[in-house]
């Protein structure tokens, strides 16, 4: 989609943003906005300003003058996100969270943490620890990205399977609407269901509807033990089986992730894993708790995979021994490379009991368009990565790969799935998003949108 | 779906921010456009023909630290440190001329600077004239830990002393513990010879040609000595000796090279470990067991378990001091921000920081509260 050139900021707007924005708190020289313009979607668009606001009051005003002024606003995190949700398509100004990195409050009595957007979730989570709590919520990018941009995606991760997204964890939020207005959401409590659940319309919205100050967060009891099986089975079908049979031993495990034959295939290549040789697919599960149910758990998940048909199996207790278990989960990416030069990655979501189908389903497009497409992931939550590998330079792989990717698209619909589990709609696949949603609720969620921004300024042309 | 613009190949910066995690720089501005992230970025709209100014691209991308976090932890390693110095080199501004000359000309400059530095309040900026005083002063901590009695003949090869310039010509103390504590190790310690620099602050400034001479001077006295077990007490020299290995042009073969990458040795490795004493020298002391940017894996935790072993409560830290090499001459308000978030790390009741390499030495020497010390951990050895 082109979109129209920006009209260049006027000499009055820069003015005001100077005002507001002293010294190091506004960029406008272009080589200095040029990151800002970016993130790890690898699309970019150059803003016309930048502000780094270090006080709600800046940000109330900054949206009050941008409303007025129809400017489009961008908020920024740490930019993590693949889908080019960050993106100033439209110019405008980008708003850049990072100053606003405090937390304000670790409550081990409420067990809630209060913190300003720009606050690290990993140091959240670590902080959180050193009280003997645990912020759940755990993304992949957690040691780099910040609390609001997870906020604004509802970031996953490899402990949604029994705690849940970032959704979940998320009781309130303080926001800046266009025009200036302030709302808080939610309250302190762990239950509230006063009106409408505008905190939850909030997380994920990709930042379309307010800017978030700052936000107050669940935090539960640290599990003190945990413990991790590596199983390496014979084929897809014995694998899923034992997934299965942990659940309904009444576990719920805090990961479950799966690697597929052509994932063990090239991580073989740079790994070994013994005795392991044979394997066609591979789970990785980890339970926590008190020690004494860890260890119990442990065993059960030891005996499931064996009478599932494990070829061998690879167990740590406590996180020293549980690195090794979770090394070649760790490989996958650098791995993958020996297959091809690139990679293009989806995030689809299917049910959890239609994930054998929908791997089998892919391995047979990965077939017929003649690429290889790993599969693994969250297991779990039926959140399966799937990677189409091919060779930029050959321009029939980049046509085999767009096709791929439209039958796996048609196919995880048809097995009543999601596009994206985790890594949001944002710019690159708002194209495709009604394909999932429908017109009727695509115009519903839009009208939602602009209810909260009238003025269609805050990261417009994104998400829905 | 994604579109094409999310494909990802080796070599090239994917935006995916592990770097953010370790650039000191960012960690202290919390401002993107001075993260590794942001370089990258800046490099590759330049190569792809963007519109940007390359003088303006330069200035701003040229504010590294050369701590080389970025590159250790980048999945798709890119060396983002070595493309900035590759960018400053082809433009090298007078800024990284006048850092060059003065680490070229270290016999004659260093002690000229750190007198002027003692007695000419006002010539130079603040942080600039503190870290001037903090290379004057030749020592900070008290002489208390007896290292362990070597076994005679630990290592049988000849060994040779590379002690960096600052141990040369101005924390002169260093040189006579760093040989008494070898000889205890090795046995046959030679002579040191006129060692040129290292040479790491001339590439880092961008200064290519100047690093390559030096490198070459170094190579050829290790070579005249017979090719010694080099051996190395600053942790950033020991990264510029390493450094040599990439070099096509000053090896006579390929084994020579190899030679020269083998022999390299932090004087750490080769020190006993001290003997339990019964009332340990450094009782009741807190210390900060410092591991620098460019320190080897394991320096950091063999100094808290030596300074643990004296009695000492460690808090190991391996934050960046903000020295910068030639980042100190163009923008010395930033290197001071960097410097003051190790401190911000730094807990109250700390008697002393101790580190292992000579720039973190004079940067954090001149950047520390009155009543912390700083010291290299040499300082600490008994040399009786």
């Amino acid at each position: 989609m082109s979109l129209p050139h920006p009209t260049p900021l006027s000499r009055a707007h820069k003015r005001f943003l100077r005002s507001l924005f002293p010294a190091e708190g506004l960029l406008l020289a272009p080589e200095a906005m040029h990151v800002y313009g970016i993130d790890a979607s690898r699309s970019h668009a150059m803003p016309q300003a930048v502000v780094r606001p270090s006080s709600v009051e800046q940000v109330q005003r900054l949206l009050a003058w941008a409303d007025a002024e129809t400017i489009p606003v961008y908020t920024r995190g740490r930019a993590t996100n693949v889908v080019g949700g960050c993106v100033p398509e439209r110019g405008g100004v980008v708003v850049s969270t990072l100053h606003l990195n405090r937390i304000l409050e670790i409550d081990a009595h409420d067990f809630v943490a209060v913190v300003q957007p720009g606050v690290i979730t990993g140091e959240l989570q670590k902080q959180a620890r050193a009280k003997g709590l645990l912020y759940a919520p755990d993304p992949a990018s957690a040691a780099v990205s910040s609390i609001g941009g997870n906020v604004a995606t509802n970031a996953g991760g490899m402990r949604a399977v029994k705690y849940g997204v970032t959704r979940d964890a998320v009781l309130g939020l303080e926001a800046v609407l266009p025009g200036g207005r302030i709302i808080r959401t939610g309250t302190r409590t762990h239950k509230d269901v006063a009106g409408l659940d505008l905190t939850s319309l909030l997380v994920g919205s990709e930042g379309t509807l307010g800017v978030v100050t700052r936000a107050w967060l669940k935090l539960l009891p640290a599990p003190p033990q945990t413990a991790s099986v590596l199983a390496f089975f014979p084929g897809l079908e014995t694998a899923l089986e034992a997934a299965q049979a942990v659940f309904m031993a009444g576990m719920l495990p805090v990961a479950l992730e799966f690697l597929d034959r052509d994932v063990l295939g090239c991580i073989r290549q740079i790994a070994s894993l013994p005795k392991a040789e044979t394997a066609a697919a591979a789970l990785l599960i980890q339970v926590d708790g008190v020690s004494a149910c860890v260890a119990a758990q442990k065993e059960a998940v030891e005996t499931i995979c064996t009478q599932a048909g494990a070829i061998t199996l690879y167990t740590g207790l406590g996180s020293q021994e549980e690195q090794r278990v979770w090394q070649a989960r760790r490989l996958i990416n650098q791995a993958s490379f020996r297959i091809a030069p690139h990679k293009f990655s989806q995030d689809v979501t299917v049910p959890r009991g239609r994930v054998g189908r929908y791997i089998q389903g892919v391995k047979q497009i990965a077939a017929e368009e003649g690429v290889t497409i790993l599969t693994f992931g969250h297991l779990g939550d039926g959140n399966i990565h799937t990677n189409i590998m091919y060779d930029k330079s050959r321009q029939s792989q980049r046509q085999a790969v767009g096709r791929a990717s439209r039958r796996i698209l048609r196919f995880v619909l048809e097995l009543e799935g999601s596009l994206s589990g985790e890594h949001g709609i944002g710019r690159n696949r708002r194209a495709f998003v009604h394909e999932q949603i429908g017109r009727e609720q695509q115009s519903l969620m839009r009208r939602v949108k602009h209810v909260f921004d009238p003025n269609a300024i805050l990261n417009p042309d994104k998400g829905y | 779906m994604e579109s094409f613009a999310s494909d990802i190949h080796r070599g090239e910066c994917v935006m995916c921010g592990k770097c953010l995690e370790v650039c000191p720089l960012f960690q202290a501005t919390d401002n993107e456009e001075l993260s590794p992230r942001a370089k990258a970025d800046l490099l590759q709209a330049m190569a792809g023909g963007g519109d940007l100014s390359e003088a303006a691209v330069r200035r701003l991308a040229g504010i590294c630290l050369g701590c080389q976090r970025c590159r250790d932890v980048c999945p798709q390693n890119v060396d983002v440190p070595r493309q900035l110095q590759a960018l400053k080199a082809e433009h090298p501004g007078w800024r990284n001329w006048v850092w060059g000359r003065l680490v070229d000309n270290a016999p004659r400059l260093y002690p000229l600077l750190a007198a002027w530095g003692r007695r000419a309040p006002g010539v130079a900026p603040a942080s600039r004239r503190e870290l001037l005083r903090s290379l004057g002063r030749s020592r900070s901590l008290p002489d208390q830990v007896e290292t362990g009695k070597a076994r005679e003949g630990l290592v049988q090869e000849a060994c040779v002393l590379f002690p960096g310039c600052a141990a040369r010509f101005a924390k002169t103390g260093w040189l006579g513990t760093a040989e008494a504590v070898l000889k205890q190790a090795a046995d046959t310690v030679l002579a040191t010879p006129d060692w040129a620099c290292c040479g790491f602050t001339l590439g880092q400034a961008g200064l290519p040609e100047e690093q390559h001479r030096l490198q070459a001077e170094n190579v050829r006295l290790w070579r005249e000595a017979g090719r010694p077990r080099l051996v190395v007490f600053c942790a950033t020299c020991l990264a510029g000796l390493q450094a040599y290995g990439a070099l096509d042009d000053v090896w006579q073969n390929a084994a020579e090279r190899d030679a020269w990458l083998t022999c390299l040795t932090p004087l750490w490795r080769l020190i006993p470990e001290p003997e339990p004493v019964p009332v340990p020298p450094l009782a009741g002391s807190k210390m900060v067991a410092h591991s620098p940017c460019h320190s080897e894996v394991g320096e950091g935790q063999w100094l808290a378990a030596v300074l643990r072993s004296q009695g000492t409560e460690v808090l190991s830290l391996d934050q960046c001091c903000g020295l910068g090499g030639s980042m100190q001459l163009e923008h010395p308000e930033l290197c001071t921000r960097v410097g003051q978030a190790f401190w911000d790390r730094v807990p109250s009741q700390i008697d002393a920081v101790v580190t292992g390499c000579a720039g973190c030495v004079v940067q954090l020497g001149a950047t520390a509260p009155a009543d912390i010390q700083v010291g290299h951990w040499l300082e600490l050895l008994t040399t009786q």
